[in-house]
């Protein structure tokens, strides 16, 4: 198959209606087709599953909706053909067909991400409505703000949303600095083989999952069969209840966190120090810089970067980034106090007792907070450094 | 490094001579509080349950016995979870590093129309999801994939931190490379299987290794999607057993282990416990070493290109 398309300049129309008739037709079609598509969606969660007669509800929306994507096609085929728009729509036909392959190779991910990730999307809806399994999420009827109010109201919510941002600060804050500290030191490390020696076993713990993590806490502090506790009957100690104390719930996920993440953690910071300019350790120290000195104003203020990239990363994160970990470190004794932060919450909810409607509220509210500290961690960033992530 | 050259031609003075030994003695300790614990699960792995009875500590066995490791592989769900997670975690990889090195190698010279679309449209899954329902529904009832391994593998197979990676390898790349192979007469796909994979072993192989190692350690999608205790992948199981104290419906029966004698055996729970565990662990520590260089790399390229 091969198509020729001419190739050379097209000189520019005087007239440019064809393109404004173009544009306000595309515009068209799409508002048709979204709204169509947003009343039908309304008018389902109105009228609800028993009383649905698609004739006369459905009918107009889903007419609408058809109207606009019968002229979306329609207006496509009109830019390709109208000799009135060869000047526009030839370089874009041409560098369509020349770039076919490319586009055929991006089809597979650009459907995945469709399927998995825009798909849910329209769950969310979810969060306005009252679920009912015989009626779907579409037929669902429309509570506006209820879910939220519900949870708002109800006593966990304070002590979850609490329990969330007081484990995501404090672990940020306990659990950043210390692979920084790490890799400065690693860096004064003199022997190369030792300090490979080191990284190799400081990342270990970053691959294995907090399923097995678990599993070696259990080993050492179970409260019958730890060792650690073994160790301390024997010595006439008292056991310590470790995995299943409240009190002590937050220390395990300080300790946990950095005894599985702070290693790894190492890697971005010892890449960004193996980075720096000999030659300014080599003047700062005929100048008389000591080794702490040269620390504090050669190598701190050049990886001064990656920290920061690194911060926003993790403060755009802060509340829902140790799912995985609280998942597997809470107990029974913890699960309903210090340890219920939103994200379990949510599972508790929705998987555990099925409230579907609920959980995606407060999973909503959850991810809107998290991108407003996100955009809000790069801003302050860009404002300080003048460079931002995104 | 350099640095370390650097320093050395010139005498040390008794502080830093202090400071180095100080540093080395405090790194020997952090290895040691990291080793320990996989240690301590191999060790109680390997202890009878007279032994692990009798005394009131144990550091490592002094009779190491492997009846555990008999024991969960005689059952038939450790195998065959064995075999299942190993097939999906191979399935996700190719899967996953053929979708996503496509996706980089179509969007990575940056002239392709609509690429600012693509680029964003990619780029809000980072920030926005549709959360936990609203994915757990779309999989179960909109997709009908409930009990279903496609569950496990193919939801994760295009990873944006992971485009990014293949994306920044694939723009280092001298455009003249594509251009001359187009010359010569090659196709698109030839220039792509022939010039561009051979070339980006490295990358790939970075990208193959995080989906891996994630698609290992992942329990959370099985927990959601799997019903099914035979569909079960290692990581669940281990968490049933360890987590939850749930003993798995195959290993309820421990009657009629015999020893060569002819003598029951008894196990000891938290001993197969472990053991489950150390065989869960076991790949992943492994291979590990070999695949370091890899992840270091990956992880540099990731966030200095994020």
């Amino acid at each position: 198959m091969h198509i020729s398309l001419p190739t050379g300049k097209i000189p520019k129309p005087e007239k440019k209606t064809e393109i404004r008739v173009f544009r306000l037709l595309l515009c068209l079609a799409g508002l048709m087709l979204i709204s169509g598509g947003i009343w039908y969606l309304a008018i389902t969660g109105i009228i609800g599953n028993k009383k649905w007669d698609f004739m006369q509800y459905g009918l107009k929306p889903a007419i609408l909706a058809v109207a606009g994507a019968v002229l979306l096609i329609a207006d496509l085929v009109y830019f390709f053909t109208a000799p009135g728009l060869k000047y526009w729509s030839i370089p874009v036909a041409r560098d369509l067909w020349k770039d076919r392959f490319r586009y055929l190779l991006i089809l597979p991910g650009l459907i995945v991400v469709f399927v998995f990730s825009y798909m849910p999307m329209y769950g969310i809806v979810l969060a306005f409505k009252n679920y009912k399994i015989k009626s779907g999420i579409l037929f669902s009827e429309w509570v506006g703000m209820y879910q939220f109010d519900r949870f708002f109201k109800s006593p966990v919510a304070g002590q979850t949303i609490w329990n969330t941002l007081f484990i995501g600060v404090t672990q940020l804050a306990i659990t950043f600095p210390v692979p920084i500290i790490l890799a400065l030191l690693m860096n004064e490390l003199r022997s190369t083989s030792y300090r490979r020696t080191i990284q190799t076993i400081i990342y270990l713990p970053h691959f294995i999952s907090w399923v097995i993590m678990y599993s070696l806490l259990f080993s050492l502090f179970s409260i019958t069969s730890g060792l650690v506790n073994k160790l301390l009957i024997s010595l006439g100690y008292k056991a310590v209840n470790l995995l299943s104390d409240p009190g002590k719930f937050y220390g395990m996920l300080y300790g946990t966190s950095i005894w599985k993440e702070a290693g790894w953690g190492t890697i971005i910071y010892m890449a960004a120090i193996a980075g720096v300019d000999q030659e300014m350790y080599e003047a700062a120290y005929l100048d008389g810089a000591n080794r702490w000195q040269q620390c504090l104003h050669i190598t701190l203020p050049s990886i001064a970067f990656s920290i920061t990239t690194m911060l926003i990363l993790n403060v755009g994160s802060v509340m829902g980034a140790n799912f995985d970990q609280i998942m597997n470190l809470r107990t029974a004794a913890t699960q309903t106090t210090v340890a219920q932060v939103i994200d379990t919450y949510v599972y508790d909810m929705g998987v555990g007792k099925g409230q579907y409607d609920l959980s995606t509220a407060i999973g909503l509210f959850q991810q809107i907070v998290n991108c407003i500290l996100l955009f809000l961690s790069n801003f302050v960033v860009k404002r300080m450094s003048g460079e931002g992530f995104f | 490094m350099a640095r370390a050259k650097a320093a050395h031609h010139i005498k040390a003075s008794l502080g830093d001579r202090i400071f180095n030994v100080c540093n080395i003695i405090l790194f020997i300790l952090i290895a040691f509080i990291i080793l320990f614990p996989f240690f301590n699960i191999f060790a109680i792995s390997l202890t009878s349950n007279v032994e692990y009875m009798r005394e009131p500590y144990i550091i490592w066995p002094s009779e190491p016995t492997l009846e555990a490791y008999k024991y969960i592989f005689s059952t038939s769900l450790i195998p065959r979870s064995y075999v299942l997670t190993i097939f999906i975690t191979i399935a996700a990889t190719l899967l996953s590093t053929l979708i996503t090195s496509m996706l980089a190698y179509g969007l990575c010279r940056g002239d392709l129309r609509g690429q600012k679309f693509f680029m964003i449209y990619l780029l809000i899954t980072m920030f926005f999801s549709g959360g936990l329902i609203p994915n757990y529904m779309n999989i179960t009832k909109t997709l009908g994939w409930g009990n279903n391994l496609l569950a496990l593998i193919v939801p994760n197979s295009v990873s944006v931190f992971n485009f990014i990676i293949v994306r920044s390898f694939f723009r280092q790349l001298p455009a003249s490379l594509e251009e001359s192979a187009r010359i010569d007469g090659a196709n698109e796909a030839t220039i792509l299987f022939r010039i561009i994979y051979p070339l980006s072993i490295p990358t790939l192989a970075t990208v193959a290794m995080f989906v891996a190692v994630g698609t290992w350690n992942s329990w959370f999608a099985a927990m959601l999607y799997i019903r099914d205790e035979k569909l079960f992948p290692l990581q669940l199981i281990v968490r049933n057993f360890v987590v939850h104290e749930a003993r798995p419906a195959d290993m309820q029966n421990m009657e009629g282990l015999r020893d060569a004698a002819g003598n029951r055996i008894f196990l000891n729970e938290t001993g197969l416990k472990m053991a489950c565990a150390v065989a869960t662990v076991l790949p992943m520590v492994v291979i590990y070493p070999f695949i370091q260089k890899y992840f270091e790399k990956g992880m540099t390229i990731g966030a200095v290109k994020g």
